[in-house]
């Protein structure tokens, strides 16, 4: 089966960013959390509190890779196996904890892209990636200084407020939707997400509005919604 | 769910169920290979795969699994982050629930 370059293209853009020191967190966390991932699965404190009523279920997570801080065992665990039960107040218990807002946002956006390279490749029957080892580097801790609390769990970047290596975030000659801002506080990130997005569906902006005419892919949009909308409904997503 | 666009109508209902495909092209074979990709684990995705390799095109199976891939990030980017629902998308909302005459329903509820 032949893939388009451009996924091969933004796969290697994410594995290629694996092991490398991110703006917040070291080589080794990173690399540590893309191992969870794929590990949390088999978490039966996971899947005792996703079959529950209420996830407040007290108890000790099954980790692979334990020489991550329980903030982020605890960041993925969820982030995978039960991301529509995120609350406010879960999110405040891991800053309350000692998280940064900044730490939070560089970790769920790692896991997210971790899962994309991850389903694309199980759904076409080919074998996971290896992960790759850590190469160090340092973290470069640039926090953006016009992100904001908009009233969400993190802080983030309104279209209107791109300044310094950040000024060409977003195409602000369109609308830009708010699941585009979502991990902004670390551009990084939102530049990976807007990768991984524009090849595997459309680039953000162009979402609201789209038609089969605006692009080349071999589903319409009938098909592309309805794939969208079943994953939503897995993830108990309501965005 | 694109259906305007398409001139088609579209069951919006199937998107909890597999039963049939709702006026979706390949609709219930989608619906199949998603829940199989959902496992992230390439031993069992073949056999839906397939499924869906009988009913659309080699390259058309890349995009569905691309698209599928893609909302693993979306959603969580949404949940994680806990961003707002916009304006514009909570009156698409709205509309579609007068269609549906929800309002018009005991507390709101869908029969």
């Amino acid at each position: 089966m032949l893939i388009r370059e451009d996924l091969t293209s933004a796969h290697n853009a994410v594995w290629d960013s694996l092991p490398r020191a991110g703006t917040w967190l070291d080589a080794e966390t990173r690399i540590a959390l893309a191992c969870e991932t794929r590990a949390c699965r088999a978490c039966a404190l996971c899947k005792e509190r996703k079959a529950a009523l209420s996830p407040s279920i007290e108890g000790d997570h099954d980790v692979a890779c334990p020489q991550l801080p329980g903030t982020l065992i605890e960041l993925v665990h969820k982030l995978v196996t039960d991301p529509g039960r995120i609350t406010r107040r879960w999110v405040d218990a891991l800053y309350a904890q000692g998280l940064p807002d900044t730490h939070y946002v560089e970790a769920a956006a790692l896991v997210s892209s971790v899962l994309v390279v991850d389903t694309f490749h199980a759904a076409l029957g080919m074998p996971l990636r290896a992960l790759p080892e850590p190469r160090g580097g340092i973290p470069t801790a640039n926090r953006p200084r016009t992100a904001c609390d908009e009233g969400a769990y993190v802080p983030m970047i309104a279209a209107d407020a791109l300044v310094d290596d950040y000024i060409d975030l977003y195409a602000t000659d369109h609308w830009v939707p708010n699941v585009h801002r979502a991990f902004s506080l670390v551009p990084d990130a939102t530049r990976l997400a807007d990768r991984l997005m524009a090849s595997h569906y459309l680039p953000y902006e162009q979402v609201p509005n789209y038609t089969d005419a605006d692009h080349h892919r071999a589903i319409d949009k009938t098909q592309m919604e309805l794939i969208a909308s079943r994953v939503s409904v897995h993830n108990d997503c309501f965005y | 769910m694109g259906g305007l666009e398409c001139e088609r109508d579209v069951d919006l209902s199937i998107v909890a169920g597999t039963e049939h495909d709702g006026g979706v092209p390949a609709g219930a074979a989608l619906l199949a290979f998603v829940d199989a990709a959902m496992t992230c684990d390439p031993n069992q995705t073949a056999d839906v795969r397939a499924g869906l390799q009988a009913k659309l095109s080699d390259v058309a199976v890349v995009d569905a699994a691309a698209v599928a891939a893609m909302f693993q990030l979306n959603t969580r980017a949404a949940d994680a982050a806990g961003i707002a629902i916009e304006a514009a998308t909570l009156e698409g909302r709205s509309q579609l629930g007068d269609r549906f005459g929800m309002a018009q329903r005991a507390d709101g509820r869908a029969p």
